[in-house]
């Protein structure tokens, strides 16, 4: 006999009350941007000038070189 | 010219607070790089509290910079004491973006079930679990952050990480340490490049 259908039985339940409804993982909901950010705008935010954006253009350029 | 409402509301959309532990060197160092690669390949721009310059006032900095991003991200998996001393800064800006109301805020930890003991008020938001691994975490934040203009896959994460710890390290060579404000703008404006360079963004 299954083991679910021994259990109801022994509780005087009818088997469909034993099932176990499984609690779904939650998954946070996603945020969604529709345009990124632009490199320009964060320049912008973080007070680059020029001459550090020449500079940190010389730093990537060592990397993906 | 003054940037309008749909331009400030435009930028806001794309900041996100990165409230994480800031340490020179080991693990953290490493998810801190992680935390910003995988949200610039994600089309966002982390903003921290390493901006603030030492000759601002940091907590009313730090408000402007919170109101100025629409999500957050919380690190609370720095639990060990510094020199005999538990480190309250993250817990308390949760705290502020909590309390301030108007952003969506993600908690990463370490291990899973950690934070009930540690933090039992946000019991019922489910921490992201990285498990100290940069990997995890580019990961984790794909599964909460999405560029609609442009999926991105895992693989493009990993490899702009890869990238951005190269970055990195040419960052640290000539400034000394990642946690300088003038390190932390490089290294997110760095890593915006690579990913254009890559087609990210």
């Amino acid at each position: 006999m299954h083991a679910k259908t021994k259990l109801a039985r022994k509780h005087d339940l009818p088997r469909v009350a034993k099932k176990v409804v499984r609690k779904r993982a939650t998954r946070p909901e996603q945020v969604v941007i529709r345009e990124p950010a632009s490199i320009e705008k964060s320049e912008k935010i973080f007070g680059v000038d020029a001459k550090r954006s020449r500079e940190i253009r010389r730093l990537v350029d060592q990397v993906v070189a | 010219m003054t940037p309008g409402p749909e331009d400030a509301e435009r930028s806001r959309a794309a900041n996100v607070f990165l409230n994480v532990p800031f340490e020179a060197r080991g693990k953290y160092r490493n998810l801190l790089v992680a935390f910003v690669a995988g949200l610039v390949g994600l089309g966002f721009r982390p903003r921290s509290v390493l901006e603030v310059s030492p000759h601002q006032n940091r907590l009313d900095r730090l408000r402007e910079i919170i109101d100025e991003c629409s999500s957050s991200i919380h690190d609370l998996s720095r639990v060990q004491r510094t020199q005999g001393c538990p480190r309250f800064n993250m817990p308390f800006e949760l705290g502020m973006v909590v309390g301030r109301g108007n952003a969506r805020w993600f908690v990463f930890e370490e291990v899973p079930h950690r934070l009930q003991k540690t933090l039992s008020d946000v019991n019922g938001h489910d921490p992201l679990i990285h498990g100290g691994d940069p990997l995890k975490v580019v990961a984790k934040l794909r599964d909460i952050f999405r560029n609609a203009s442009r999926p991105t896959t895992k693989a493009e994460l990993e490899a702009l990480l890869v990238d951005a710890m190269k970055l990195a390290r040419r960052i640290e060579h000539d400034q000394g340490s990642l946690l300088g404000r003038q390190a932390f703008v490089d290294l997110v404006i760095g890593s915006q490049r690579i990913a254009r360079e890559r087609a990210l963004i």
